[in-house]
C-alpha cells in the first residue's frame, strides 16, 4: 500500500532526508578521526584515569579529561563508524540522501 | 575635491598628504563630501579600537565621501587595502558608521577579523546612503555587516564578498529600517545565514538582490524575519546552504523570485513556512534541483521552471564556479525582455548571440566587472 499521508511525506523530506545526509557526513568525520587516532595517538595516550590532559583550559571552565576518557570516547567513535559502515546502512543512507556528499 | 592619504603606520597629527599622511581614523574624520580618502596599502591597518565613521559632513548620495584602497605609492590603481581587527580588544566592532545624513562609499577594502562585527551601521542616518564597492567583509567573530539604523537609509553593496563571519553575513538588529541593495556579490561560508532581511517594528523598504550567490552558509542563504514587502531576488544562485536557499519566517507580500537557481541546499529551495503561495507577486523561471527537502514546501509556483541539473562549472568546496556549462538547461531558459536570458548569475554565450544572463560575476581579484 502506498504511503500518501501528507504529514509522513513532510516528515520524510524535512527531517529524515536531512538526517540521512548528516549521518553520511558524520561517517566521513568519524572515519577520519579513527584513522588519525589509530595511526598517531592511540599508542601514546595512556588508557589511564590517573593521567590528565594538560591543556590549560580549566580557566575557561572547560572540564579536564583523562586518558581513560579519551580512549572511551574514541571507542564510541569506532562503534559509530562500524554501525554506519555496514553495507546495509550505507545503502539505506544513500536512498534517503538527496545531495552528493561534500566535505 | 580634496584627496587625502593614510598609512598603516602613520604616527597621527599629519595633514593627510602623501608626505604627511593620516592615520586611518584621521582619514575617516577628515574626508568630507566629494573628497577622496586613499587607504594606502603600506601594510595591514590594525586599529586597537573601533574606527568611528561619523564625519562626511554635508555628503549626499550624489556627492559622497569616498574611502578607497590604494597602492602603497599612493596610486589610485585598484589595490586592495586591508583593515584588520587583530589588535582589537574582545567583543569590539571594527567599523562603526553612523551620523545623520551620512553618505559614504567604501571601495577596494578588505575589512576582516573584528572581534565582534566587522561593520556596524548605527544611529539615525536618516536618508543617508552607504555604499560598498569591491570590498571583502570577512572573518568577524560576529556579523559581517550589522544594520542598526533606525531611520531610512539605503545600503548599496556591489561586487563584494561577505564570507566566513561567525554570525550572519548581513543582518539587521531588532529595530531597523534600511533598504539593502545587493548586486553581483558573493555571500558564503558564514556560520549562520548569508543574509537576514527584516527588522522589528520598523520595516525596511523593498530589498533588491541581483546577480548574487549565496552558498555554503551554516543556516539559510537568505532568511526573512518580518513581513517585509516587495523583496526582489533576480538572477542569483543559492547553493549548498545547510538549510533553505530562502527561508521565509513571516508572511511576506509582493515577493519576486525570477531567474534564480536553488541547488543542493540542505532544506527546501524556498521554504515559505506558511503553506501559501499568496505572498509571491511573481515566482517563475527558476531552477530547483537537488534540494534535500524539495523545491518548495508548497506546490512549486510558475510553469517555466527548470528541474534538472543546472550543471555548474565547479561545485568543489573552495573553488566554486557557478557559471553554466555548455548545454545547461538554464541557458536561454530565463525571463527577460527580448529573450535569451539565462537562469543563474553568469553570463554565457546564449544561443543566437543574445544578451544571455544579467552580468558577470564579481570578485576581489577582478573588481566589479569580475
Amino acid at each position: 500500500m502506498a504511503i500518501t499521508n501528507p504529514g509522513v511525506i513532510v516528515f520524510c523530506n524535512e527531517d529524515m532526508r536531512p538526517f540521512a545526509e548528516w549521518l553520511r557526513k558524520l561517517k566521513a568525520i568519524v572515519t577520519a578521526m579513527n584513522d588519525e587516532w589509530n595511526t598517531v595517538f592511540s599508542s601514546i595516550v595512556p588508557d589511564d584515569p590517573g593521567e590528565q590532559l594538560i591543556d590549560g583550559r580549566e580557566s575557561e571552565g572547560v572540564t579536564q579529561v583523562d586518558g581513560d576518557e579519551m580512549h572511551d570516547l574514541m571507542n564510541l567513535c569506532a562503534t559509530i563508524e562500524t554501525a554506519l559502515s555496514t553495507t546495509a546502512n550505507e545503502e539505506l543512507l544513500s536512498k534517503f540522501a538527496v545531495r552528493p556528499l561534500r566535505l | 575635491m580634496a584627496t587625502y592619504y593614510a598609512f598603516h603606520n602613520a604616527g597621527g597629527g599629519g595633514v593627510g598628504t602623501f608626505g604627511d599622511p593620516f592615520t586611518l581614523q584621521e582619514l575617516f574624520d577628515n574626508t568630507d563630501a566629494g573628497d577622496l580618502g586613499l587607504v594606502c596599502n603600506t601594510g595591514t591597518y590594525t586599529p586597537s579600537t573601533t574606527i568611528t565613521v561619523d564625519n562626511a559632513s554635508a555628503a549626499t548620495a550624489a556627492n559622497p565621501a569616498i574611502i578607497r584602497g590604494a597602492n602603497a605609492d599612493g596610486s589610485d590603481d585598484g589595490t586592495i587595502a586591508t583593515i584588520s581587527g587583530s589588535s582589537l580588544g574582545a567583543s569590539t566592532d571594527l567599523l562603526n558608521m553612523g551620523v545623520a545624513s551620512l553618505s559614504i562609499r567604501l571601495e577596494n577594502l578588505r575589512i576582516t577579523g573584528a572581534t565582534d562585527d566587522n561593520i556596524v551601521i548605527s544611529g539615525s542616518i536618516n536618508n543617508g546612503n552607504i555604499s560598498l564597492y569591491n570590498c571583502r567583509i570577512d572573518s568577524a567573530t560576529g556579523e559581517g555587516i550589522e544594520m542598526q539604523e533606525t531611520s531610512y537609509c539605503v545600503v548599496v553593496i556591489v561586487g563584494c564578498e561577505i564570507d566566513g563571519n561567525g554570525g550572519n553575513g548581513i543582518t539587521p538588529n531588532a529595530a531597523t529600517r534600511y533598504t539593502p541593495i545587493l548586486i553581483n556579490c558573493k555571500v558564503h561560508d558564514n556560520t549562520a545565514n548569508g543574509m537576514v532581511i527584516g527588522g522589528g517594528a520598523l520595516l525596511p523598504s523593498p530589498t533588491k538582490i541581483v546577480g548574487c550567490s549565496f552558498y555554503d552558509n551554516g543556516d539559510n542563504g537568505i532568511e526573512t524575519i518580518s513581513a517585509v514587502p516587495g523583496i526582489i531576488v533576480v538572477n542569483s544562485v543559492f547553493f549548498g546552504n545547510t538549510n533553505a536557499g530562502i527561508e521565509i519566517l513571516n508572511t511576506l507580500y509582493g515577493f519576486v523570485s525570477v531567474n534564480n537557481i536553488f541547488r543542493s541546499n540542505g532544506g527546501y529551495g524556498i521554504n515559505t513556512n506558511t503553506g501559501s503561495s499568496g505572498q509571491f507577486a511573481f515566482c517563475d523561471y527558476n531552477c530547483y534541483h537537488n534540494n534535500t527537502s524539495g523545491a518548495l514546501d508548497i506546490s512549486t509556483p510558475g510553469s517555466n521552471n527548470v528541474t534538472s541539473d543546472p550543471t555548474f562549472t565547479s561545485e568543489i568546496d573552495g573553488s566554486e564556479d557557478f557559471s553554466l556549462q555548455s548545454g545547461s538547461p538554464c541557458i536561454d531558459a530565463g525571463f527577460g525582455y527580448g529573450g535569451d536570458w539565462n537562469i543563474g548569475v553568469w553570463q554565457n554565450a546564449a544561443s543566437g548571440g543574445g544578451g544571455g544572463g544579467l552580468m558577470t560575476h564579481p570578485g576581489m581579484s577582478g573588481g566589479i566587472n569580475g
